[in-house]
C-alpha cells in the first residue's frame, strides 16, 4: 500500500503533486541513464570522433574512401617485383595519409587500387580500426610528411609482432589481366577535397586518378572487433574471450562454494542445533560481517603466498568462501520450512543427511535461485574485488575482465587511449550483456531474497 | 486413542528426547566453520599481531616494536590526510548520494501503472554495467580535454576545470556520480515504503491529509529505521572506499584523494611496510567496530 491511499477521488492538489513526481522521476531516470547511453553511443563511434572536443553526440556513419592510382609503363619500373613494391609503398602512403590527415572525419576504411596502363594491377584495403590500433602500437604519431613515412614504412608495413594483424587485405593481378580502369571521379565531399590536397603533396609515383567517398555502415561494429582484439598477446586466439572465461570460472567457483558451504551451515544452524547453540554459532558467522576486508588483506596475501595459490583462481575463490550474508539468507529460508516435516521424517528414521538431500533441497529452489543471482552479481562484476584480484592474479592471462579493463585502459596514457576509447566502451557493453541476461531471468526473485534476509516484509 | 493422538504423542516424545546427531552436525557445520576461522578470524588476529612489529617480509616476523607503528600513525601527516580525505568523502556521500535513493523511491511510490514499472526498470538498468566500467566512464566524463563535463561547461560559457587533476575538486568529482542514484537501494527503499501498513494512510486520508502531508507524517517515520541502517552503511562504505579511488585517481593528485584503505594498500604493498600498514588496518577496524556498534545500538528497539 502506498501513500496513495484508497479513495478514488483525490484532492486537487494531489494530481499536481503526482504530475510533478512523474516529471522529476523521468528527468532523474534520464540523468541516471546518461552514462549508459553515452557508452552505447560511443561504442559505435570511430577512432578520433571520440576525442574531438566538443564531443559529437550521435555517431556518424563511417565512410569508405577509394583512391585510384594510375601508373604508366613509361615512368614505372619494368620489373614486376619492383613495380609491386612501388605500388605497395604508394598504397601505404595514401592510406596512412588519409587516415592521419582527416582526424575529424569518420573514416572506416581506405581502399587503394593501382592501375598499370589502364588495367588493375594491385589493390589493398585497410580498415580504420586496424590502422588506429596497429599505429599506436608501433609509433605514437603526429602529422606525417613524406620523409617520415618513408623512414618508418618498413617497420610498420612488415609487421610488428605485437600487432600481427596490422595487415590489410590485398590482391595482385597479372599484368594486363585485371579489370579496366574506371572513369576519373572525384566525390563532392569535404573529405574528398581535403584529401586531394594531402595526396598531392606526398609525391607518389602513381597519379591520383579518382577519389570516391561512400558510406559504409557495416563498419559500425569495428569497435567491438578492436575491443575483442585489445587483449594481451598471452591470451592467444581467445583474446578478450579469455578474460570473460576467467571471470566465469571465478564466478562459477564462488557460486558453487556458496551452495555448499553456506547452505550446509545454514541447515545446521536452522535444524540441527539447539536454540542457544544456534544463536551463538550464528553470531560467530555474522560477526565477520563487521570486519572490514582491509583488516584481513595482508595476512591473507601472505597465506596465499605460502600456499602457493598466487596466480591461481583458488586464490580468489577460497578467501571469499566465508560469506555470512548468504548463510543468513539460507537460514531465514530454512526457518520458514514447516517443522512437522522434519519431525515426521525423523520419527520415520530418516538421517539428517537424508532429510537435507531429499527434502530440503528440492523445496529450496527459490532460495538457491536468489543466492545464485546475488553471488553471480557479486563475483562477475567485481572479479573478486579490484584490490584483491590485482594482488593475486599477476599474470595477464589470468585477469578477470574488470581487472583487464582497468589495466588495458588507464594503464596506458595518451594516444593509445584515443583510439581505444570507442573500443573500451564496446568492451563495457559486451561485459554488461551477461548481467542483463541474469537480471532478466531472476528479477522477481530478488524481492523474495530480501524477505528472507529480513529486510522486507 | 485415535491414530492422530498416538502420532502426536510419539512426535512429542521424539522431540524431547532427540539425541544430537553429532556426525551430521560435524558434516554440515565443520567445513564452513573451518573456512571462517582460516580465512576470516585468523587473518584478523594476524593483522593485529603484525601491527606490533616492524614486519619483515623476508624473515618474518622481524623486530618487535610494540605500539610504535600506531604512534607513528598519529604523528604522520599522511595518516591525518587520509583520515581527513575519508571524512570529507563521507560528507560528500551524504550530500550527493545518501538521500537520492530515498527521494527516488518516494517519487516512484507516488506514480502508478506503466510509468511506475518503466521508471523502476530504467533505474535498475545501469546496474548491468560492471563497476570498473562505471569508473572508467566517469574518468572520461571528467577528462579535462575531451570530457563531457567540460563540454557542458563550455556551453554555459564557464571556464573548463581540471576536475580529477585538481586537488581541491577531486573528492567532489569522486562522489558526484552518486547523485544519479538508481540501483538496488531504490528497490530496497521502495519495498520498505510499500510495507507501511495501509490503515495509517486511511485514517490520515479521512482526516483530510493530502499526498505530501501523508508522505511526510506517515511514510517517513515508518521507514526511518531503514534510513538509519542505510546511513550507517553509507558511513562504513565511505570508510572502506577503495575501488573508485584505485581506478579513478590512484590516490592522487598528490595525496588529495587517498583514503584510509587506499593508504593501507600503498603502505603495505607499494612501500612494503607491512607492519605499519597492519597498524592502519587495525585502526580502520576499530573505527568500523564503533560505527557498527552504533548501528546495533540504534536498532536495538526493533529487535526486542
Amino acid at each position: 500500500m502506498s501513500a496513495h491511499g484508497t479513495s478514488v477521488r483525490k484532492p486537487r492538489g494531489d494530481y499536481a503533486i503526482i504530475a510533478i513526481a512523474v516529471l522529476i522521476t523521468f528527468l532523474w531516470v534520464l540523468v541516471g541513464l546518461f552514462p549508459s547511453i553515452w557508452v552505447a553511443l560511443t561504442a559505435f563511434k570511430s577512432g578520433w570522433e571520440t576525442v574531438i572536443f566538443p564531443p559529437t553526440f550521435l555517431p556518424r556513419v563511417p565512410q569508405r574512401i577509394t583512391v585510384t592510382l594510375a601508373y604508366d609503363s613509361t615512368t614505372a619500373p619494368a620489373d614486376p617485383a619492383e613495380l609491386l613494391s612501388l605500388m605497395r609503398d604508394d598504397a601505404f602512403t595514401a592510406e596512412w595519409a588519409l587516415f592521419d590527415h582527416n582526424p575529424r572525419q569518420p573514416i572506416g576504411e581506405v581502399h587503394v587500387q593501382a592501375y598499370l596502363d589502364g588495367k588493375l594491377s594491385y589493390q589493398s584495403s585497410l580498415l580504420a580500426w586496424v590502422f588506429n590500433y596497429g599505429r599506436n602500437r608501433v609509433w605514437a604519431t603526429s602529422l606525417l610528411n613524406r620523409r617520415q613515412i618513408v623512414r618508418h614504412k618498413s617497420e610498420i608495413q612488415d609487421g610488428d609482432t605485437e600487432a600481427p594483424f596490422f595487415e590489410r587485405k590485398y590482391a595482385v593481378y597479372e599484368p594486363g589481366q585485371g579489370p579496366p580502369i574506371p572513369p576519373s571521379v572525384f566525390s563532392e565531399s569535404q573529405i574528398s577535397l581535403d584529401s586531394q590536397g594531402t595526396l598531392a603533396e606526398l609525391g607518389m609515383v602513381g597519379a591520383v586518378h579518382a577519389l570516391t567517398v561512400v558510406k559504409a555502415p557495416e563498419r559500425f561494429f569495428d569497435n567491438f572487433v578492436t575491443a575483442w582484439n585489445n587483449a594481451r598477446k598471452a591470451t592467444g586466439k581467445l583474446k578478450w574471450g579469455r578474460y570473460f572465461i576467467n571471470s566465469g570460472v571465478i564466478s562459477a567457483g564462488y557460486i558453487i562454494s556458496q551452495w555448499i558451504f553456506s547452505a550446509c551451515a545454514a541447515f545446521a544452524l536452522s535444524r540441527l542445533l539447539g536454540r542457544t547453540a544456534s544463536k551463538y554459532m550464528t553470531m560467530f558467522f555474522l560477526a565477520t560481517m563487521m570486519i572490514p576486508p582491509v583488516a584481513m588483506v595482508l595476512p591473507l596475501y601472505l597465506q596465499m603466498q605460502s600456499l602457493k595459490l598466487i596466480n591461481t583462481f583458488w586464490g580468489i575463490i577460497l578467501p571469499a568462501i566465508p560469506t555470512a550474508f548468504f548463510i543468513y539468507i539460507f537460514k531465514g529460508f530454512f526457518n520458514e520450512l514447516p517443522g512437522d516435516l522434519f519431525d515426521a521424517a525423523r520419527v520415520d528414521g530418516g538421517s539428517d543427511y537424508w532429510i537435507f538431500r531429499r527434502i530440503v533441497i528440492p523445496l529450496s529452489r527459490p532460495v538457491f535461485a536468489v543466492v545464485t543471482l546475488m553471488s553471480f552479481l557479486n563475483s562477475w562484476n567485481g572479479g573478486g574485488g579490484l584490490m584483491w584480484s590485482s594482488l593475486v592474479l599477476r599474470e595477464e592471462v589470468m585477469w578477470p575482465f574488470p581487472l583487464a579493463m582497468f589495466w588495458l585502459t588507464t594503464g596506458h596514457q595518451g594516444v593509445e587511449q584515443a583510439s581505444v576509447q570507442g573500443g573500451f566502451m564496446a568492451m563495457i557493453l559486451m561485459a554488461a550483456i551477461p548481467t542483463l541476461v541474469m537480471f532478466g531471468f531472476f528479477q522477481n526473485r530478488v524481492a523474495k531474497g530480501l524477505v528472507w534476509a529480513g529486510i522486507k516484509g | 486413542m485415535s491414530t492422530e493422538t498416538i502420532t502426536r504423542a510419539r512426535l512429542a516424545r521424539h522431540r524431547r528426547h532427540r539425541k544430537t546427531n553429532w556426525a551430521a552436525l560435524l558434516l554440515f557445520l565443520t567445513p564452513t566453520v573451518v573456512a571462517f576461522l582460516v580465512f576470516n578470524y585468523y587473518p584478523l588476529a594476524k593483522t593485529v599481531y603484525m601491527s606490533l612489529f616492524n614486519w619483515d617480509a623476508i624473515k618474518p616476523p622481524g623486530p618487535f616494536t610494540g605500539f610504535a607503528n600506531y604512534l607513528n600513525s598519529f604523528k604522520s601527516p599522511s595518516f591525518h590526510t587520509a583520515l581527513y580525505n575519508t571524512v570529507i568523502l563521507f560528507l560528500f556521500s551524504l550530500v550527493f548520494g545518501f538521500w537520492v535513493p530515498v527521494v527516488q523511491a518516494l517519487l516512484l511510490d507516488s506514480i502508478r501503472g506503466w510509468a511506475h514499472r518503466v521508471a523502476k526498470y530504467l533505474y535498475l538498468l545501469p546496474m548491468a554495467i560492471p563497476n570498473v566500467g562505471v569508473y572508467l566512464i566517469w574518468i572520461w566524463i571528467w577528462h579535462p580535454d575531451m570530457g563531457v563535463a567540460n563540454a557542458v561547461l563550455k556551453v554555459f560559457g564557464i571556464q573548463p576545470s581540471l576536475w580529477l587533476m585538481d586537488p581541491n575538486i577531486v573528492k567532489m568529482c569522486l562522489r558526484l556520480p552518486a547523485f544519479l542514484g538508481g540501483g538496488m537501494s531504490v528497490l530496497i527503499y521502495l519495498a520498505a515504503i510499500q510495507g507501511v501498513p495501509p490503515d495509517q494512510y486511511e485514517s490520515a486520508e479521512l482526516d483530510g491529509a493530502g499526498l505530501l502531508r501523508r508522505m511526510w507524517s506517515i511514510t517517513l517515520p515508518n521507514i526511518w529505521h531503514m534510513v538509519t541502517i542505510l546511513f550507517i552503511l553509507t558511513l562504513t562504505g565511505a570508510l572502506l572506499a577503495f575501488d573508485d579511488v584505485f581506478v579513478m585517481t590512484q590516490g592522487g593528485p598528490g595525496e588529495s584523494s587517498t583514503t584510509l584503505v587506499f593508504g593501507v594498500y600503498r603502505i603495505a604493498f607499494n612501500q612494503l611496510q607491512m607492519g605499519q600498514g597492519a597498524a592502519w588496518a587495525v585502526m580502520i577496524l576499530f573505527i568500523t567496530l564503533i560505527v557498527t556498534s552504533l548501528q546495533l545500538w540504534l536498532t536495538r528497539e526493533e529487535r526486542k
